[in-house]
């Protein structure tokens, strides 16, 4: 009877409440527009039933007592004897709201501290205000405190129980009384006793029953029924016909015979069950799994297409075919080189040629399946953004409303697929970078139009995938970021004095935003009391592997653009060889490999730049931000510069590879050693196996066995740029060849 | 083994019900979301039984019974209905419904009830 475990249900309901609840946001956001949409107020209805039900089972009562009353008043929406007015908009979108996080803490922590009483107390003072004064809507109502007392007639009209018990039996000859006692504290006992009714009226006439049908409901269920009907049927037939579940004793009474058939088959109902007369929705019967669920965090489960695994376990079924392979392959060169045979020297070769050929295609066999399971493992990971970017239709409304702006959003590439795991971890930073928008991005609406501008300001949500990664783009039609107050915003803020201040270029001062001392202040607003700072939605991103930009046009916008990696995991590299090092570049950092010959180097401002096509790129080497245990590379101090370049920065007598490198905004050239070829690496932390590096972002294990260290190439970029802001001014803009 | 098809809009419902059916030695041969899936899977499947969310999108439980019925007269359907669906509960009692599961279920209860209907 065990190992049905309830605690084991926790990532369904979880993931399926937080589904409701997007699509309640949705839902209520198409009745703001249009409070007479049948079709979402239906749909609302329905999901927060669903909710409700979920939560009882889960033994989350505050949740089930909540959207008990969103619920009842719901169906009074739908059924038109509410109107849809703004303050029960707000009402169930504060619900929401609170839900939300109710659940949120409980996928974190176990268990929840978000108190939904308050809400509760109002939602259902809400459904009581209407209901109380008008009498005539009580009786239609089908929700939870009004027994419906007209459906008792409406099945009784065909059982007629009118006639009293006595009268009625005088002139039946056949007359069965059939009598069930229900199990103590039974849920709906009234409504068990009609199913009895309407099952055992299919075997004969229903002459009465006790008590009248009419006369039961929740307040007054019965322990006992008795149906007195006339009929031919025999006994057993009836007897299964009362069976129904909750029915503890059966009796079947032949009316004259006095013949009583009690039911042994189980236990006779002890009364006395907690309060028998309470009714309460609320009260649940399954009682939660407390000690389990106490602070354990919950499992992410993540909903994969059917196609997808069906892929997987066809390439699964390949490999299988492809170990068969080798294991022929394996045996036959076995038995060709077992002792000596009396096969020839030239037929021994010619064999083993061809088993060797058979080798070279398994083994091609084999790499296609494995690339296969690799991205199809991926793929399984990979979800569309959409429903991310839904949900912001929400936090546009509330920030409109909250801000006096008129604010439309548009979305676009809602398809674009990427890791689950960075989707959840997105939301915040996205949501951070919307507000900014909403708050100080867009302007109000007279101001916009005295800028010749359209009345409402537009944020869009963008993602499109560029190469191995997927950039994400959060623009507004704004004012753009007003340079002269950020320059004085940074000097009162003591970031940097005055006079650094004035040297400073719009792009590095717009750079600061993404300091903590600056960012924090500034953007909180009231719309969430949750709010990140600029710097967190920096450091989030970064912790994604991720790159976060800001672009501003004064009086046109601004834009910030996300890039991260396609997935956490894997990514497409270029192997390079530094020194004696094997380093891994990602990609989609890579513009193109030139290679340049030593009259091609120039110096800019006292830094070694090449000229491609017509565009300056300063030259750099890893030397320039890397120390080794302190000092130069061990092959540099050894004096055995090897293949290095002596003055390590790619001038000198020798052609020298180039990898043109950028990340947006930056484009450097990277001088290396030696060009190794492009691979796959699979990611490993740093972090975890030894400590974390600035300019790196992890390590990896190459085919040979060998760690490969992988570039961070924005940290990289960065580093390489403060060191050109430390410029030395005697030595800058010194032209022409070396 | 008997053969039970489970009809419900969540798919945590339907995992809560199956475990419960699972327990009580009953086979799930399919779970259908809404009453138009269901009406399709119960004349394609003929389970022994259904069990049948009444609230449900596209087409609710009750109709889903009806039309089930109407295929099937034999056919055998357990409605599960929270406490306060009475006149759904009513209807889909007089369209036939051979007994019903009251949400949130006492897990001991539905296993009683797929054993009095086995």
């Amino acid at each position: 009877m065990s190992g049905f475990n309830i605690a084991e249900l926790m990532p369904f309901y979880l993931d399926e409440t937080d589904e409701h609840i997007a699509g309640l946001n949705d839902a209520l956001l198409r009745l703001e527009q249009d409070p007479a949409d049948a079709r979402a107020l239906q749909e609302a209805f329905r999901m927060f039933h669903s909710i409700k039900g979920a939560s009882v089972v889960m033994g989350f009562q505050p949740v089930n007592r909540l959207t008990h009353h969103l619920e009842s008043l719901f169906e009074q929406l739908r059924s038109k004897r509410r109107t849809l007015d703004r303050s029960v908009l707000d009402l169930t979108f504060r619900c929401l709201d609170d839900l939300r996080d109710y659940h949120r803490d409980l996928r974190a922590q176990g268990q929840s501290d978000v108190d939904l009483s308050a809400l509760t107390a109002e939602v259902d003072a809400t459904v009581r205000g209407e209901t109380a004064p008008s009498p005539a809507s009580a009786s239609a109502s089908a929700s939870a405190p009004a027994p419906a007392p007209a459906a008792a007639p409406a099945l009784a009209k065909e059982p007629e129980p009118r006639p009293p018990l006595d009268r009625a039996a005088i002139d039946e000859p056949n007359r069965v009384a059939v009598t069930v006692v229900f199990e103590a504290g039974l849920p709906l006992a009234d409504m068990k006793a009609r199913l009895v009714l309407n099952r055992l009226s299919s075997r004969g006439r229903v002459i009465s029953t006790d008590p009248p049908v009419e006369r039961m409901d929740e307040a007054h269920p019965p322990s006992r029924f008795t149906v007195i009907l006339a009929a031919d049927a025999d006994p057993a037939e009836l007897r299964s016909l009362a069976d129904v579940a909750g029915v503890v004793e059966i009796r079947i009474d032949r009316e004259g015979s006095g013949e009583m058939e009690p039911v042994p088959e189980s236990e006779v109902a002890s009364d006395a069950g907690p309060e028998p007369g309470s009714s309460a929705p609320e009260v649940s019967r399954t009682p939660p799994a407390t000690a389990d669920r106490k602070r354990v965090r919950v499992a992410e489960t993540i909903r994969v297409d059917s196609d997808r695994l069906d892929h997987l376990m066809n390439l699964a079924g390949e490999l299988v075919i492809t170990k068969a392979r080798f294991v022929a392959i394996a045996r036959g060169l076995e038995e060709l080189f077992r002792g000596s045979s009396a096969r020839d020297e030239p037929n021994r070769i010619r064999e083993a040629r061809e088993q060797v050929k058979a080798l070279t295609e398994a083994i091609h066999g084999l790499g296609r399946v494995s690339d296969g399971l690799q991205k199809g493992v991926l793929d399984t990971r990979m979800v569309p953004i959409g429903p991310l970017f839904e949900r912001f239709r929400r936090v546009i409304r509330d920030l409109g409303h909250s801000s006096g702006k008129e604010v439309h959003l548009k979305l676009g590439g809602e398809k674009t697929e990427l890791d689950k795991r960075m989707i959840d971890e997105l939301s915040d930073p996205l949501i951070h970078m919307v507000r900014n928008a909403v708050d100080h991005g867009l302007e109000l609406p007279e101001e916009r139009l005295a800028a010749g501008k359209p009345r409402g300001g537009t944020v869009s949500l963008q993602a499109s995938h560029r190469g191995n990664s997927v950039v994400i783009t959060v623009g507004d039609d704004g004012r753009g970021i007003d340079v002269e107050r950020l320059r004085r915003k940074v000097v009162a803020r003591g970031l940097v004095d005055a006079d650094e201040a004035r040297g400073l270029s719009d792009r590095e001062l717009i750079a600061f935003i993404w300091h903590p001392g600056l960012s924090t202040a500034e953007t909180v607003t009231e719309i969430s009391g949750r709010g990140v700072g600029m710097d967190i939605v920096k450091s989030r991103i970064e912790n994604l592997s991720g790159a976060v930009d800001v672009r501003a046009v004064p009086g046109q916008g601004t834009t910030f653009t996300v890039r991260l990696p396609l997935t956490l995991a894997i990514m497409s590299s270029l192997l390079v060889r530094v020194h004696d090092e094997v380093y891994a570049i990602p990609l989609d950092h890579i513009d193109e490999i030139v290679e340049t010959r030593p009259g091609q180097v120039y110096r800019v401002q006292g830094r070694p730049a090449i000229e491609i096509r017509e565009r300056v790129v300063a030259l750099a080497r890893l030397d320039d931000v890397f120390r080794w245990g302190g000092g130069e590379h061990p092959s540099l101090r050894n004096g055995s510069r090897g293949t290095s370049n002596s003055n390590g920065n790619g001038e000198g007598e020798s052609r020298r590879t180039v990898v043109i490198v950028q990340n947006g905004e930056t484009t450097i050239g990277l001088v290396v050693d030696e060009l190794i070829g492009m691979q796959e690496v699979v990611l490993k932390s740093l972090e975890k196996n030894f400590q974390a590096i600035p300019g790196l972002s992890g390590a990896s294990i190459l085919g040979d066995g060998r760690v490969s260290l992988i570039l961070d190439l924005d940290a990289v970029i960065e580093m390489l740029g403060r060191r050109t802001s430390r410029r030395v001014p005697a030595e800058s803009t010194v032209n022409g060849g070396v | 083994m008997k053969r039970l098809l489970i009809v419900d809009d969540a798919i945590f419902m339907r995992k809560l019900i199956g475990g419960v059916a699972a327990e009580a030695g009953w086979e799930v041969v399919g779970e259908a979301g809404n009453g138009v899936e269901a009406v399709a899977m119960y004349h394609r499947l003929r389970p022994d039984l259904v069990t049948m969310d009444l609230v449900m999108p596209e087409m609710g439980g009750l109709e889903a019974l009806r039309l089930i019925r109407a295929g099937d007269p034999t056919a055998r359907v357990v409605v599960v209905t929270a406490l306060d669906q009475k006149q759904v509960l009513l209807d889909s009692i007089r369209e036939g419904a051979v007994d019903f599961i009251v949400k949130p279920f006492d897990r001991q209860r539905v296993i009683d009830l797929l054993a009095k209907l086995a």
